[in-house]
Formats: structure tokens, sequence, C-alpha cells
């Protein structure tokens, strides 16, 4: 049995320990907005964050994850819009189908609690989620106005 | 500038309205007795739109939203004639079965080749519109009023000369029971407020929330997960496979045969299915096409680039004549591979069999088109369909396509009485698209002693859509589609004196399908940098070359 902090509830998990941890989530958990891409850990649809880092979930085993903490999409902000990330991709209507978006954010998320004013290189190295649709730009402008949020309103910034 | 390119702009309005391009599945319903629409969860203004008494307006879609926004466009259409507050306005997906019961009264679900707003603008406008004239017409009947002084505006029907006011949601449900007018006028587009002008997309909170349910993400009570392996090689077939080394692995129920070239793993998870089938033994009889490979490929395109005999796309003047008297001729071969769709969401189709009636819920560009695969697959009427669509993460041409929903329903026929979800590996996807065609291109061009360009021959060679897809489509064996982007000429390269476009027809074993842009990505890779390089050789700048 695992034992899985996601965001912020535990959940005792009946599933291998080596069962990645997107199909925990998805499946087991049954949070579904972190998505299954390639499986592979080359998309970054199934991006979530394990103690803040953001992480591809689909090629984590669940079993190696332990007490860290874990936060989806669904747990990134208490009512689903207000991080600055997500306020953020509204303005700039950043999804077109979406199916990517989860990963974007969370990605997004993790890299301005790094570094709160990323240049355009710590865009491109940071932000390697793959857009089918082909997002891109409206991403690193909406990243801009996240961060430009942060400066104005720390506070909002925290997760 | 001089050279015989002289051919009026570029039309981006020619482009847009390129006849056959995408999808066209030649497929259309039997008709059906009319029955009721479905259970009003308000008052159904027409078939477009349902008010409720808090003033919320549904808008009814009958095409997909796969990220291009047809979803908030059509919306916009029928909220403007209807002169409903945006900010009320709401969209649910018409089922197909409802469309099926009732004519096809919502019109076609295909979602392909840019037609899903152009091709429903006039009836789902009017539409609106019809719903605004029922208001009109129930608030007038309260108010024992002229119609002709009453007005809308902002989900409010007000009576002009006492200022009366009534909202949308008080009057919908009397205004629901008037007749639609048979005929109705449309706003010109001085009079529009939501068309034309920028709204956010009605779908765009979800999607930055996780809460957007792909068909990908359904949950149903006692639901079993699918994975499938196909044969590897087009064409080839499954020959064995031995249950007895996965049914004790975690989770899996049942290890099945799908079709002649498909097995499926089911279990409780899906990760267990797929991990389950990786371990599965499995023959196949790959068949002559496993032989095949690029370098033949590439070789039966190239018999293609001089064969005699190829389909005409457009002719003019005499193009041997012009190319044998040129001064300089410039000629170049180019290429494009096949290409997968690489939807974001891997193909997925759940399916539920129970008393002889097939259910399901899937992301497709056409919900008409997969309640067929789903009867024709399950073998029962279209009437014991239903189909519940999802928002399509990525279509791209690829879920025109209905092969992954009756490979869902054949699973779920051997599992009655429980929902199966099949999901497709992205290694799967990724073998078994309707790719991009293959095709090569042959240009030959004639220049002039000036440097004109007197005469243009391009030769495609390679796959055709519509001969593998469509060949009731195809005109006296030529497919017009794979001259896109020159036929219509959208780049102004067409009236050159002497030209000719023909296609020489080379299928493969691969299977090929319509894809974003379909024809006119290769082609126009192919014209452009061919006009550069009779550009360099005239001497001339590439961009003052080209016409404009």
């Amino acid at each position: 049995m695992l034992k899985l902090n996601i965001n912020g509830t535990v959940h005792n998990v009946d599933a291998d320990p080596d069962t990645p941890l997107l199909w925990v989530i998805r499946e087991w958990v049954g949070l579904t907005g972190t998505k299954y891409g390639c499986g592979i850990a080359q998309c970054g649809a199934c991006s979530v964050h394990i103690d803040g880092v953001v992480t591809r979930s689909c090629s984590t085993a669940a079993g190696t994850v332990g007490d860290a903490k874990i936060t989806t999409i669904e747990g990134l902000s208490p009512d689903g819009f207000s991080h600055p990330v997500q306020v953020a991709w509204l303005q700039h209507e950043v999804p077109q189908c979406g199916y990517c978006q989860s990963g974007q954010i969370m990605a997004a998320a993790a890299l301005l609690k790094d570094k709160p004013r990323p240049t355009e290189a710590d865009v491109a190295e940071a932000i390697t989620n793959i857009c089918r649709c082909g997002t891109y730009q409206r991403i690193k402008a909406a990243i801009n106005t996240a961060a430009a949020l942060n400066a104005a309103s720390p506070a909002a910034g925290k997760v | 500038m001089s050279q015989t390119i002289q051919l009026g702009r570029r039309s981006f309005l020619t482009a847009a309205s390129a006849a056959g391009g995408g999808l066209s599945l030649g497929w259309s319903l039997p008709k059906a007795a009319a029955q009721s629409t479905q259970p009003a969860t308000g008052a159904e203004l027409g078939i477009w739109a349902v008010i409720k008494p808090d003033d919320t307006t549904v808008i009814r879609i009958a095409r997909s939203e796969m990220g291009q926004g047809t979803l908030t466009g059509l919306a916009q259409l029928v909220a403007d004639e209807l002169d409903a507050d945006w900010r009320f306005v709401s969209a649910e997906y018409v089922a197909p079965e409802l469309n099926l019961a009732n004519k096809r009264a919502w019109g076609d679900m295909s979602t392909g080749g840019s037609r899903g707003i152009r091709a429903s603008v006039e009836y789902v406008r009017k539409g609106g519109a019809v719903g605004r004239a029922m208001l009109i017409e129930a608030a007038a009947k309260r108010w024992s009023v002229p119609e002709s002084e009453c007005s809308t505006a902002m989900s409010v029907v007000t009576h002009t000369p006492t200022g009366r006011r009534l909202r949308y949601g008080e009057i919908a449900a009397e205004a629901a029971k008037q007749t639609p007018p048979a005929d109705i006028k449309v706003k010109t587009p001085a009079q529009w407020t939501l068309i034309g002008h920028g709204v956010k997309r009605l779908d765009t909170p979800e999607k930055l929330s996780g809460k957007t349910i792909f068909a990908i993400d359904v949950k149903l009570p006692n639901m079993l997960n699918a994975a499938i392996a196909q044969c590897p090689v087009f064409g080839g077939k499954l020959n064995s496979f031995d249950a007895t080394k996965i049914n004790t692995m975690p989770g899996v129920k049942y290890v099945l045969k799908v079709d002649d070239s498909t097995v499926a793993v089911v279990a409780d998870k899906w990760y267990q299915a797929k991990t389950a089938l990786e371990a599965l033994p499995i023959v196949w009889d790959e068949g002559p096409n496993a032989a095949v490979d690029g370098k033949q490929i590439d070789a039966l395109l190239k018999t293609g680039l001089d064969a005699k005999e190829a389909g005409l796309g457009q002719k003019q003047g005499d193009i041997e004549a012009a190319l044998s008297s040129a001064a300089k001729k410039v000629e170049a071969v180019y290429g494009t591979q096949y290409q997968n769709h690489a939807t974001l969401e891997p193909m997925n189709c759940t399916a539920l069999w129970s008393n002889g009636q097939i259910e399901i819920w899937v992301g497709s560009q056409n919900g008409d088109a997969s309640l067929a695969a789903a009867a024709e697959a399950a073998g029962v009427k279209l009437d014991s369909v239903k189909v519940n669509k999802h928002h399509l993460g990525g279509g791209f041409g690829r879920r025109g396509q209905q092969d992954y929903v009756r490979q869902a329903v054949m699973i779920a026929k051997q599992v009655p009485g429980k929902p199966v979800k099949l999901i497709w590996s992205r290694e799967e996807d990724m073998r078994h698209g309707f790719y991009r065609p293959i095709t090569q291109c042959k240009l030959t061009a004639g220049l002039d002693a000036q440097n004109n360009v007197t005469g243009l021959h391009a030769r495609i060679s390679g796959n055709s859509i519509l001969a593998y897809l469509a060949p009731q489509r195809m005109e006296n064996g030529v497919d017009r589609v794979a001259f896109q982007g020159w036929i219509p000429d959208e780049f102004g390269y067409m009236a050159i004196p002497n030209l000719l476009i023909d296609h020489a027809v080379r299928q493969t074993h691969v299977p090929v399908g319509f894809w974003r842009g379909v024809n006119t990505n290769q082609n126009a890779l192919y014209m452009e940098c061919f006009i550069d390089e009779v550009a360099h050789a005239a001497g001339k700048d590439p961009l003052e070359f080209r016409p404009r």
C-alpha cells in the first residue's frame, strides 16, 4: 500500500510501487487534470510538482515519492483560476485544444517560483513541454505577465 | 518588373475557400422519423438556444471543438442574432443521435477543412434570430402591444414607448410556445455586437484548472480499460497470442481478439492493461509489406516523376514547346515525408454494450460518422447508438477517421454491461496513423533570353488521399486535393502562359489521410523553393521576382 500526499490529502493507494505516478494520480486517485501524452517524459503533459519541483509523472515511479508533497493542476490554486499563471493564461487565452496546458501551467508555475523574473532564455530552457497546437508564443507572453503579477502582488505567487 | 509571372495579388479569400480541402466523408444518414428534441432543461427557442429562468443561455453546438475556437465562434453567431448578453452564454454539444432522430436538424457535424464556422454561418445566425423573434412575440403578447414597438438588447426585451422591460429568463417559457417564424431576417454587419468582436473563449477557464473532461478522462461506474496492439506492418494480420502468459498479471480481466489485425488486453486500470499487453506473446503474420522499406517507396515515387501517365490538374498554352525553346531551363526535384498527426491526446474511445444498445464517449471530428461507425461495428441499427461528444485533445484531421471508435465498440461487445475505455499508447498512435501523404515533385521552368518565365511544369508523384479514403471523389482518376495550394490558385503562379500541373498517383501500403492544411503544405514548399531557384537562375531578387 502506497501513501501519497496529493494536493494536501493523503491517499492510500493499492498500486504496485513501480506504477508511474501519472497513472496512480489518474487511475487510482482519479484526478484527470494531469495528462498522458507520451509516457517517456518527452512531452510534459504529465507535469506535476513534487515538493515544488516540476516533475514528469509518467516516468516517476509512485513508490519513489515517499512523503514528498505532490501538487497537481487541481491543487495549484484553491479555486482553480487564481494562481498568477492561471490569471495570465486566461488573460492571454493561451489554450487551444488545452490538452497540454495543465503541464504547461505546472512547468511555468515552478519556473516562476525559482526565478520570479525569468529571462527569455530561462523560459526557453525551463519550458520544454510540447504543444501540438503551437501556443508557444502565448505561453511566453503569459509567463511574462504572470511574472509581473507576482511582482505586483508577491503573496499571490506563493504555492 | 518584366517577367511573365505577373499575376495579381495572392488572395487569402481564395485560399480560404479552397474547394475540396479537408474532410468530407461523403457520408450521410438515412432519414428517420422526427422525434422531439432533448428533454428541455430550460425554454427551447427554436433548436439552437435554450434559455433558463436565470437568463442562462445555452447555445447548442453541432461541430467539434479541438482548439480551433469553433465552439465559441458558433455561440457568438447565435448569441448575436439572439441579442443575448454574452455573460450568460454557455455552450453544449448536440448529441448525434438527436440530430439523427430529427432529420439532421442541426446540420452537418463534420469538423474539418476549416468549414466548421463557414458552412454553418447562415443557418445558425437564422437560428438565433428565430429565438429573438419568439421572445419579442411573447413579450408583445404579454404587454398587448405591437411587436414593432419592442426591441431587444443584452438579454432584455424592452417596450420602447413605455420603457417596460422583461428579462429573457422571465419571458422565455412563453416565448418557447410561440411558433418559430418561417422566414427570418438576420442583422446587417453594422448591427453586430458579438460577431467580429473579440470575446473570451467559452472553454478556456476549465482548461486552466484541469477540469475539462476529454474523452480520455471519462470515468464511469464499473469501467474497465483496454490497451491494444495492431499488426506493426500495415496489411498484416494477427496470427495468434498466448493469453495464459499474462492472465494472472495484476488487474488483467480479458485478452481479446478485436479484429483480424488487433489484440486487446482489458484490465481494471489502463496501466495494467498496457503492462500486460507488453508481456503478451503475439505472433503476427506480417505479410508481404514487411519487406517494404523507405528506399523502395522512394524508388516507386521516382517512377512517377517522368511517367507518361498522370492525372491532369491544369494545362494551358504549349508547355513542351515553351520548354524546348527556352533560353534557360531550371529543374529541381523536392520531396516530403509521411507525417503523423500526433494529437497530444492519444486515440481513445469508451464504449458500453448493453441490451442491444451501444453508447460511446469520444472526441471525434464527426459525431455523425462516429455514430455510424459504432452502429456498424456493433451490428445494430443507427437508432441503437448514443454518442457522448467530448472536446478533442487535438484533431488535425486524425479524428475524422473512426478506426478507434470501431475498435472500442468491438471490445465492448465482448464485455457486455461494462464500459470499456480503449486508449492507444503513444507508440501505437505513431505507428497507426493516417499519415500526411508522401510525395515528390519535379518542377521544370523555361526562361526566355530576358529571363521571363515562359513555361512551368510541376509534376507531383506519390500518395493520393482520395484514392485511399474516398475513391468515389476521384474525378476521372484525378485527385483534385493533391493540387491544393495551386488549384485554386492561391499564390499567383497558375497564370503562366505555358503551364502543366499534373500528378502521377503512386500508392503505397501506408494509410494516408487529411492532415492540417492537407496538400498545401507540401505544394507550397515545392513551389516556393523552386521559385527561389528560378529567381537565382534569372539573377533576380527572389522577393522582387514573385508576383504581387
